[in-house]
């Protein structure tokens, strides 16, 4: 023992230690994110609670921070801290996705503060914790890093998923999201650590060669697919959809808002990173024998997006409660999204280019839903779709930007959500899926029908009462009509498209 | 053609022997019988065993096996820690700062821990009563519990 310790190689130690000095300054966002989390649970915690709107100052200024650093990041793709993180535009534009959808949510926190209730510091704490857990996502390479940065997410949200604690409902969902995720993970795991067992290594860029050198064994696609399914959770895709409906249900509005956006975006960082990784384009797949193909991932991913967004349409025809609407279109998106991770080619990137724009469109859309929900379950005290009857008159404002977000989440012109489509739909038709590009145009159809349900209850049918509600605060409407903006302008800017172009992935 | 696995196969044999040998035979013949009706209790150390085991338990005790848990990993981090320290201690402060970042940030999870009382097991009868924002977050297990059952009766 004694004779080992002395072997230290000092040397290489040295160059470890300037290695971790050179990756601090590409870890900036994360560091100042964990210092806001300490701080506002140690504020929370030191002076009385009455002064929580403080907490929810310091997170967002601490988000919008962390969102400042990751603008200066340095561009070149680098390596992090030995292969745990990737310093690339792919994980800087996620990571900046995902910080947007932060700043709105603490800002939906203090809209719906009345429901959510008191102890909003531990409120900031837990969310920034997700939000560290979801950058850490966006950035993992390393496959244990992948797996502590999703358990980092899934634990804090469902604390935060709960956080109502008098509200039975919310405990059901949490404790339903609890073990579905609990369950999910341990797939994960294991799918982990086959592939580690097959490979040695635990780096997700050398799957790559396992891929081609392993296609042939069943093995291998087991513990991919086991992989998969542990992401699947996190986005909301079938097979690992259900816990979904309950848990957008049973949580405060600003939290499910949270989950719908940066949930999904964080893991569809990493599928994209995976299956890049797996280079779906060059035909790889679970072989036969003999050789021959007997499943190829893009075939797998099309198929589960297939039923995903056609499972989540459905579902969503015969809703109720709006919130459980928009999970089962959450549902739904997951779908259209896995549509261009079916069509990744990692030549052109014309998949990514498509997912990427999506989930910063899907960002906005989905945000400024629930902001409305929340606009108007404050006047209305209902999350019923038969509350919105006759809010055109009585809420003109709110109705119209609904409206709005609703066209953008059918996509239609001229929204954003419209050009997102194009572009998913042009992904798949390229890469000559034109079967799922069919599918997906029958179930925009359908959703069609339940998102113009209530934009029917909003504008054609009338209420018993007739005056109208009083106008939402300021800071109701300045939410409502900031994430309207991004919503038509992301149609108008086709510059935002090009933006999204130069994504480029380490490794 | 599968001879490396013949080693297992020998394994796996003898330790199944080895266990079934002891349990079943060697066992009874060396034990000594003694018919005592504490012999059958579930616990042979004195301490009755009341009712089933399938009750709701207190949450203080999993905040306890929590704050265990936590430490437990921060010495199992350190042991490895100060094996080195000295050796890689002269490149620079670098696995100094690195440990006590670590500690420090430990010690906000024991502060937070410390300060919501979680680690008082002997609390006055009128927090717990305090309804759910008595004391802020004290025990959130029975204050829901017991704010539940008011609304219940």
């Amino acid at each position: 023992m004694l004779a080992a310790t002395k072997q230290l190689d000092t040397k290489a130690f040295a160059e470890f230690v300037s290695g971790v000095g050179d990756s601090v300054a590409g870890f900036w966002p994360e560091i100042v994110l964990g210092i806001t989390l300490c701080a506002v649970l140690l504020y929370d915690l030191v002076l009385s609670r009455e002064r929580s709107k403080n907490t929810a100052y310091m997170a967002f200024g601490g988000t919008l921070l962390s969102l400042a650093l990751v603008f200066m990041l340095p561009s070149e793709p680098r390596s992090l801290f030995s292969g745990m993180l990737a310093l690339d535009s792919f994980s800087t534009f996620f990571k900046a996705v995902i910080l947007i959808g932060t700043l709105v949510t603490v800002a939906l926190t203090q809209l719906d503060k009345e429901n959510i209730g008191a102890r909003l510091g531990e409120y900031y704490g837990i969310l920034l914790a997700a939000v560290l857990g979801m950058m850490l996502m966006a950035s993992s390479t390393n496959m244990i890093m992948i797996y502590l940065a999703v358990e980092l997410a899934s634990l804090s949200s469902y604390v935060i998923v709960a956080h109502r604690r008098q509200s039975r409902i919310g405990s059901e969902a949490s404790l339903k999201y609890a073990i579905y995720g609990s369950v999910a993970s341990a797939l994960m795991l294991y799918g982990i650590s086959l592939l580690f067992g097959m490979t040695g290594s635990l780096s997700v860029m050398g799957l790559a060669d396992l891929g081609i050198r392993m296609a042939t064994d069943v093995g291998f696609g087991i513990a991919v697919g086991l992989v998969l399914a542990g992401l699947a959770y996190k986005m909301a895709a079938f097979p690992m959809h259900f816990w979904v409906p309950d848990v957008y249900q049973g949580a405060p509005t600003a939290v499910t808002a949270f989950l719908s956006v940066a949930s999904k975006t964080a893991a569809f960082a990493i599928l994209l990173r995976f299956m890049a990784s797996l280079d779906p384009g060059s035909a790889t797949g679970i072989k036969m024998a003999d050789g021959g193909l007997f499943l190829d991932w893009t075939s797998i991913l099309a198929v589960a997006a297939a039923v995903t967004m056609t499972l989540g349409n459905l579902a969503a025809l015969f809703q109720t409660n709006i919130k459980r609407m928009l999970g089962y279109s959450s549902i739904a998106h997951a779908g259209y999204i896995l549509m261009g991770v079916a069509a990744l080619e990692v030549s052109d990137y014309a998949g990514f280019k498509a997912v990427a724009f999506y989930l910063l469109v899907y960002l906005f859309t989905n945000l400024g839903a629930f902001a409305v929900v929340i606009v108007v379950s404050n006047q209305v005290k209902s999350e019923e779709i038969e509350a919105y009857k006759g809010l055109g008159t009585r809420m003109w404002l709110p109705a119209l930007l609904l409206t709005i977000f609703l066209f953008s989440l059918i996509g239609m012109p001229p929204t954003a959500g419209f050009t997102g489509k194009f572009l998913l739909f042009r992904a798949a038709i390229d890469k000559g899926l034109y079967w799922l590009a069919i599918m997906g145009g029958i179930n925009t159809a359908v959703s069609v029908y339940y998102y113009m349900r209530i934009l029917k209850f909003m504008y054609l049918e009338d209420s018993a009462e007739k005056t109208p509600y009083p106008a939402p605060c300021l800071l109701g409407k300045v939410l409502t009509v900031g994430l309207a903006l991004p919503v038509l302008l992301l149609f108008f800017l086709g510059a935002a498209a090009g933006w999204t172009k130069n994504l480029s992935l380490l490794g | 053609m599968h001879v490396q696995f013949a080693n297992i196969v020998v394994f796996c044999v003898v330790g199944a022997l080895f266990v079934i040998l002891n349990v079943s035979v060697v066992s009874r013949i060396l034990r000594p019988t003694v018919r005592d009706p504490e012999k059958y209790e579930t616990y042979e150390c004195g301490e009755p065993a009341i009712g089933s085991a399938w009750i709701r338990f207190d949450m203080r005790f999993y905040t306890i096996a929590l704050v265990f848990v936590i430490f437990a990993v921060e010495v199992a981090f350190m042991y490895p820690w100060a094996l080195v320290f000295k050796q890689l201690s002269a490149v620079g402060p670098f696995v100094f700062i690195e440990m006590v970042v670590f500690l420090l940030i430990l010690a906000v999870g024991f502060i937070y821990a410390w300060a919501k009382g979680d680690l008082e097991w002997v609390r006055s009868i009128a927090s717990q009563r305090g309804g759910p924002e008595g004391r802020s977050g004290s025990n959130p297990g029975n204050q829901t519990d017991s704010s539940e059952r008011k609304n219940a009766a």
